[in-house]
């Protein structure tokens, strides 16, 4: 283990140098996986590469630079940081490198900017992030909890059995306050008893994670966690896709959250599934689904592995006990699928890039903030890909990339979350996303 | 170069002799690859320049235009040193005409790959370093084929073997080893054999050369589409080359193909009357496993496309499709048949696609016409290349012996050339005799004067239509 | 593929830091003013993500090659040659890359090399579909081409690297051996005309292009211009930048789209309806060769190579601890003498007709075939395996292997939710020759790389002979522990152009990280060329570069001073860094002296009659 965070299971550059040494510049973290491939168009699987263009935006390229700061070949300098963050920590490169090898190129990359954040501090725009963070409990610059229940009528506030985490983004926006209000109101309509925690919802730690600041990811889960844990509740419900994917992928490095969580899709999924939500009325649109990296990919569970790498036969690398891989196979895709597919009317559309190999939308990573020239690259490009599937629609349930697709929406399909889609259905209220809320 | 005496010229060369070419400063017979090597190495220097000749006559024109060259006559390097029908190879010398390997290659269930019908005495290896085009297009992978290693002498005087013949071993140690000098490229860095075609011998004289040749079929069938206009057959040539369905396959106008049956002069009017204005000729194989089966999978594929193209097939006068084929995979027998129709004949071609065949067709028609040469002297041969991907268009201006309609045919063809390399052909290889506008770029000349300067850098062989290294 | 001999050089002792500094800043000014600064990197953090290459360990001792000046990406050929001429005024080298896959993809001088990243030249910018070629820009990868020409009945070659490679730098500049080479020949082969920028920062165009502006042909007029800047090796970006290319395509008798199922890693492809995937097993080197002989002499195969069990086993399988129980069940082994072979064919009945050529001929061989044909080929199949394997490790462990079999089988049918062999593995290695998409796993996951060895293209029976003597080789460094134990044998390789030539490379997996490992297989990569000399098996896919041109010209004709000639003519200055072409005043470094030494000293004995494995 890495001696900078001590008391976590994070693993720091030198805990991942052996994976790191298996890159061999093959190239293939920039592509999907190659026999998935359709087009040429659709052939990336990276925004960071298809923005700035060196090796050194790649996964496989940020694994070098890893290495060479591990080695002590480079200091990490401005450039270096700027390549290090240039990214939406996305994890198509992960899906595509471990679909031939094994490399945990997300989890490098996650340890690179701890690295890097150790080493030189935050970045101004980073820096007012934390600030935020610390002086508002969210990492933006104004908005209140408070201000958020006003416009999600009836919600319970307050300690419940099944606990539902708004998540900031949603929270903060009073654009996506809509696409909220749907969501507690579907799950209602579900019969799911839900509350919410109001302004003593926890910071999951999603932001400190994303820009290498461990210390502050670790308190924050702690926290999340044991307030969690303390509160009585016997389900937690994720709203944020961003957040899920922190739930799911890196909590559990943290300490173990008791009660069992699941994502506000897969809950309205088996509510549909057991009759008891109807989506009762015709929606008439061609749609396509985006998978949000966070809810797909980046959303499988942490798997801890306790082992050594051993050599047998000579150089062949095995490990004791075997380790297991994500590989991106196992985030949350049917859920989303089956509920669109079941509203009356609506055709759904494949992206070409979907499920594992989804293309980013470019809002991850703390790039919305700090990079917004790669944000809206990324967000171009998926709504490009979508305008040549004839979707009418593109829909999508993280608040990122709603707000990043929706931003650029002038470039392709008009961008909806599923929430309003089903809202349209369950009580024929088209308003919600027809005019690309 | 400075006036010699024989005696000089003996002293310089030896085994010269003044010969009777007046197009030549005589001739010296090389016997072995070791007397080209003394030959190039005491002309070195002296000023002597020298040209290599492997045919029998009549010789082409192309690269007789240094009269002051001494001509090295490789006709007696005339061994086949192997057939390998395991590997599908031949090896052989500049001096094996094309009348020699046919019965020996089909004794061994091989073939080669032929050029259309060439001269009996036509220098087998010649014509392939010339990228002459031949009648199986689906098995020409790259425009060098059938050629695979050569064995070069350079002006330096050095050897260069070329492929995976330049070793390691010598020939008998490779072939002990299984390898059968195979591989085209290199060695190394570089396609050394690339650099001594079409060069006209500018570049170096080649002693050997491996040669892909091919499975002789156990069934082979040869076919006649024929139609009013050449767009239908090109794009059955397209359809059936893209099936992989024949072999044999090329595409004649009315005047040529009778140029190519009728062997007999008197033959020629009912041959003309009853073959089509266009004719793809195309042949069906079967090979060794399921011959037949094979044989009639393809037959079905090229009746198919021929149908729906609206095309007809025909049976070629005379003596149908057996005779047919027996044309076609033989040298030219009796009077040479580009010759036939006018006692002489010159040849115009150039590289382009199938698709634009047609254009140049037209081109060909509408010179003549202005020209004022007799269109029934006019024929066209579209050679398709590289299984479909580019074709040889040939255009043949038929001509009395005399030498005024030899002038007029080559004026004709100068015409033809100059128009048609301006709408976009293609002329990979020297002409004949005639000159083509812009054919040498500042691009290409820089290319081949570096080359010369590396292989030949004192001159010694004939820079050839395309002056390489030339300096009068 | 890789390279042994290659000189990595160190950095001039009598430029301090700062000038260097200096130096890379003066560079990185004059090439923003071409390209723009924000394509222009120079961190040193950045600049390693070039320098950390695939075999550079055997080559330099590390993981790393020399780090360049600095990395510039040209946005079209006036840009390039914009550089090129630059570095001449400069003094300094420059090399292109596209993916950049490889040592050769990097600088062996520190500081002295601008790296060309070609990413931002993408463009497919023809396909004549009509007369079956492409023109391509250098970052155009074989597998967004071939995803691109599939919809139009069309095909591109692949190189063995991985489909990821650049069309353009396996045309033009990189070897280019693949599965498909039966009916898609080799890349050297398939390249037609060119646009390309001289080491003296000359546009030049080839062929046809240059005389009108069509693409089709690269030859002429007279000698073809690809006699000088590609052969057999291709010149590593030694002789200039190729900034265009067409390559030829190949008809594709098959779907639009290769329909995939399943997730990652188990992905599988649906073999399309006239097509048949087979692996074809014979008993031995010889009927190997036969088999090879005659499939090609009959035309049946689109797609033909020989993979060891090894190379299938980890094709089959997504971690080395899975294929490490795969490739312990001997069943697999009953698979060395084998050709993967795929047919397609336009009907069922041009498919049938070449599924019943191959089994006339694997019949007359006593051979079987695990295809996806169904339950009776399947069970000859199995029936065969389990006499061979009885003969060749006894009645014994064949017995003791079968828990072991049957585990396997019931993993990889839950696994693919399906129950026979003759469903999946055809389906793997359909899907690993047509797309290449999953070569990684076949070679470089099971030590974290290779190094290849022997692999000229010769006769089918001279690389069979490769094959032989090259294993013995390999056996030296496998007992020594340094190589993957792979049986010795893992040859793998394929037919060109019907069958007219072949080749067969000994691939060397190991730890990177292992400095012996590394040492090791420098030696063998040295000593496998020595028995190249030796037993005449052709120049191997080793033999490039200065060093290796040393090695073998005095053995074949002396190609090393006729490139030497070459590249004083065509690149007199030395801008283009021919660190894996051709060196101006090269002389060996004291590692690869070393190495030779010991090599020399300790020769594994070859005995070229040696029995089957």
């Amino acid at each position: 283990m890495d001696t900078t965070h001590p008391s976590s299971r994070h693993q720091g550059l030198e805990d991942l140098r052996y994976l790191a040494a298996k890159c061999v510049r093959c190239s293939l973290c920039k592509f999907p996986p190659l026999v998935k491939v359709e087009s040429q168009a659709t052939s990336s699987i990276c925004p960071s590469i298809d923005t700035y263009g060196f090796h050194s935006h790649s996964g496989g390229g940020r694994v070098l630079m890893a290495l060479s700061v591990l080695e002590g070949r480079s200091e990490i300098t401005e450039a270096t940081r700027d390549a290090i963050y240039q990214c939406t920590l996305c994890g198509g490169c992960d899906v595509s490198c471990k679909y031939v090898s094994d490399i945990e190129i997300t989890e490098i990359m996650m340890a690179l900017r701890a690295r890097s954040f150790d080493a030189t501090g935050p970045t101004d725009v980073q820096r007012r992030i934390l600030d935020n963070l610390d002086r508002n409990g969210h990492p933006y610059e104004s908005g209140t909890r408070e201000d958020c229940l006003a416009d999600i009528p009836g919600v319970r506030v307050g300690p419940g059995p099944t606990i539902l985490l708004l998540g900031s983004a949603y929270a903060m926006s009073p654009e996506r306050r809509t696409t909220l209000r749907n969501m507690v109101r579907l799950l209602g309509a579900a019969g799911i008893d839900v509350s919410v925690l109001g302004a003593d919802e926890p910071d999951v730690g999603t932001l400190a994670l994303a820009l290498g600041d461990l210390k502050r990811f670790d308190r924050s889960a702690s926290a999340a966690i044991g307030m969690l844990n303390d509160s009585g509740a016997t389900e937690v419900v994720c709203a944020d896709s961003e957040d899920w994917a922190t739930i799911r992928a890196h909590w559990p490095k943290v300490a173990e959250l008791g009660p069992p969580a699941r994502h506000v899709v897969e809950v309205l999924d088996d509510a549909v599934r057991a009759g008891r939500l109807t989506l009762a009325h015709p929606v008439r649109v061609r749609a396509a689904w985006h998978d949000p990296c966070s809810l797909g990919r980046r959303s499988e569970p942490y798997q801890a592995w306790d082992g050594e790498v051993r050599k047998i036969q000579g150089q062949l690398l095995v490990y004791d006990p075997p380790r297991p891989v994500n590989r991106g196979s196992s985030g949350c895709y049917d859920p989303p699928r089956r509920l669109l597919r079941a509203v009356p009317g609506l055709e759904l559309i494949e992206l070409p890039r979907n499920r594992e190999c989804s293309y980013c939308c470019g809002a991850g990573g703390g790039v919305a903030e700090a990079y917004p020239e790669l944000a809206t690259a990324a967000a171009m490009e998926r709504q490009r890909e979508a305008g040549t599937t004839g979707a009418e629609l593109l829909v999508t349930t993280c608040p990122g990339c709603e707000q990043n697709l929706g931003g650029v929406e002038v470039a392709g399909v008009p961008t909806a979350s599923i929430y309003d889609v089903l809202a349209a259905s369950v009580w024929n209220q088209h308003d919600s996303f027809t005019n690309g809320s | 170069m400075t006036p010699r005496s024989k005696e000089q010229m003996r002293e310089l060369v030896p085994g010269w002799e003044p010969g009777e070419d007046p197009d030549s400063c005589g001739v010296v017979h090389a016997r072995t690859a070791e007397d080209v090597v003394e030959i190039v190495t005491k002309a070195r220097g002296s000023g002597v320049r020298l040209r290599a000749r492997s045919s029998a006559a009549p010789h082409s024109t192309v690269g007789a235009g240094d009269t002051e060259a001494v001509v090295v006559d490789l006709s007696e390097l005339r061994a086949i040193q192997r057939i390998d029908r395991r590997n599908r190879v031949l090896l052989i010398e500049p001096g094996v005409t094309f009348d020699k390997l046919v019965v020996p290659l089909a004794a061994a269930g091989l073939q080669a790959a032929l050029p259309l019908c060439p001269r009996p005495g036509k220098s087998a290896l010649a014509a392939w370093l010339d990228r002459e085009a031949t009648i199986v297009p689906r098995r020409q992978w790259d425009i060098s084929d059938p050629l695979l290693c050569v064995d070069a002498v350079l002006g330096t005087g050095d050897r260069l073997r070329t492929g995976s013949a330049a070793g390691p071993g010598t020939l008998e140690e490779q072939w002990a080893a299984g390898e059968a000098q195979k591989g085209p490229m290199g060695p190394g860095h570089a396609d050394w054999m690339r650099l001594f075609e079409a060069a006209e011998g500018a570049m170096g004289m080649v002693v050997w050369a491996s040669v892909k040749a091919e499975v002789l079929p156990s069934i082979e069938t040869a076919w006649v589409a024929g139609a009013d206009t050449l767009a239908p057959l090109v794009e059955i040539t397209y359809r059936v080359l893209r099936r992989n369905a024949v072999d044999i396959c090329f595409l004649v106008d009315r005047p040529t193909l009778t140029d190519l049956l009728a062997v007999d002069a008197d033959r020629r009017p009912s041959v003309e009357r009853s073959v089509s204005a266009w004719n793809l000729v195309m042949s069906t194989a079967g090979l060794e496993i399921l011959a037949q089966r094979r044989h009639d999978l393809s037959v079905d594929i090229v009746r198919t496309e021929v149908r729906a193209a609206g095309a007809r097939l025909v049976d070629p006068p005379p003596g149908g499709r057996d005779r047919l084929l027996h044309i076609l995979r033989r040298p030219s027998e009796g009077m040479y048949w580009r010759d036939r129709r006018a006692g002489a004949h010159r040849r115009l071609y150039f590289q382009t696609t199938l698709d634009r065949a047609g254009q140049f067709v037209d081109l060909a028609h509408a010179t003549v016409a202005d020209e004022g040469f007799d269109r029934s002297c006019l024929g066209v041969y579209v050679q398709p290349q590289l299984a479909g991907r580019q074709c040889t268009v040939e255009f043949l201006l038929c001509h009395a012996l005399d030498e005024e309609a030899a002038s007029r045919a080559r004026s004709v063809a100068t015409a033809l050339a100059g128009r048609a390399a301006a709408v976009g052909a293609f002329f990979s290889r020297p002409l004949p005799d005639v000159p083509v506008p812009g054919l040498v770029t500042d691009a290409t000349g820089d290319f081949l004067t570096r080359v010369k300067a590396m292989f030949d850098p004192q001159c010694v062989f004939s820079p050839g239509a395309l002056g390489i290294g030339g300096t009068d | 593929m890789s390279i042994v001999g290659v000189n990595d050089k160190q950095a001039d002792p009598n430029v301090t830091d700062a000038e260097r500094d200096e130096r890379r800043a003066e560079v990185a000014a004059g090439l923003s003013r071409v390209v723009g600064a924000r394509w222009v990197a120079t961190d040193p953090a950045v600049l390693d993500t070039y320098t950390w290459q695939y075999t550079a360990e055997a080559i330099t001792g590390s993981n790393w090659m020399q780090r360049p000046l600095a990395v510039a990406m040209p946005a079209d050929t006036d840009e390039v040659a914009a550089i090129v001429r630059l570095c001449n005024t400069e003094g300094i080298q420059f090399k292109a890359i596209s993916t950049g896959f490889g040592a050769w993809g990097a600088a062996t001088e520190p500081d002295r090399v601008v790296l060309l990243d070609l990413r931002r030249m993408n463009r497919i910018l023809e396909v004549d579909a009509k007369n079956m070629y492409a023109v391509v820009e250098p970052y155009v990868t074989a597998n967004q081409l071939q995803v691109e020409v599939l919809p139009h009945g069309l095909n591109t070659h692949v190189a063995g690297c991985g489909a990821q490679h650049s069309v353009l730098a396996s045309a033009t500049s990189v070897m280019g051996q693949g599965w498909d080479g039966v009916s898609m020949g080799f890349s050297g082969r398939n390249l037609l005309a060119v646009e390309w920028v001289t080491p003296e920062g000359e546009i030049v165009r080839s062929g046809s292009v240059d005389a009108s502006g069509e693409w089709f042909s690269g030859d002429g007029p007279g000698p073809s211009m690809r006699g000088i800047f590609r052969g057999y090796a291709g010149a590593f970006s030694g002789l200039g930048v190729f900034t265009k290319a067409a390559v030829k395509l190949y008809p594709w008798a098959g779907p639009g789209h290769l329909e995939v199922t399943g997730s990652n890693p188990d992905y599988m492809a649906t073999i399309p309806e006239h097509h048949v995937a087979a692996v074809c097993v014979v008993d031995g080197w010889d009927q190997m060769a036969e088999l090879g002989y005659r499939v090609a002499d009959a035309e049946i195969a689109t797609f033909m190579s020989r993979n060891a069990p090894s190379l299938m086993s980890g094709v089959l399988t997504a971690d080395n601890n899975t294929f490490a129980d795969l490739y312990g069940v001997p069943l697999f082994h009953e698979m060395l003498y084998a050709l993967v072979i795929v047919i397609t064919a336009e009907s069922a009945e041009e498919r049938d007709l070449k599924v019943d050529m191959l089994k006339a001929i694997l019949s007359d061989l006593g051979g079987g075939m695990l295809a996806n044909l169904g339950g009776p080929e399947e069970v000859r199949w199995l029936m065969r395996a389990v006499r061979v394997l009885a003969r060749r490790i006894g009645p014994g462990d064949l017995i003791r292997s079968v828990p072991g079999a049957v585990r396997m089988l019931v993993r990889d049918a839950r696994r693919f939710g399906l129950g026979r062999l003759s469903e999946y593995l055809p389906s793997f290695m359909y899907m690993a020759t047509v797309t290449s998409g999953l070569n990684i796993r076949g070679v470089f996951r099971f030590g974290g790389t290779f190094w290849t060895a022997m692999g000229s293209l010769v006769s089918w029976d001279n690389a069979i002979h490769g094959a032989k003597v090259g294993a013995q080789v390999k056996r030296k460094y496998i007992d020594k522990g340094v190589i993957f134990d792979d049986g010795a044998d893992n040859a793998w390789g394929g037919f060109y152009e019907g069958g007219t030539y072949a080749h067969l490379e000994e691939l060397a997996c190991y730890d990177p990280t292992d400095k012996d490992a590394a040492d090791a297989v420098f030696e063998y990569v040295f000593e496998t060329n020595l028995v190249s000399i030796e037993h005449h098996t052709g120049l191997p896919i080793n033999a490039v570069g200065p060093a290796n041109s040393a090695l073998f010209g005095p053995h074949c004709s002396s190609y090393d001073t006729w490139q030497d000639r070459i590249k004083a003519s065509f690149d007199p200055h030395n801008t283009a860094d021919g660190s894996f072409y051709v060196e101006p005043d090269f002389t060996p470094n004291e590692r690869m002296v070393a190495g030779a030494e010991n090599v020399t000293s300790d020769r594994a004995p070859i005995d070229p009659n040696a029995p089957d494995l």
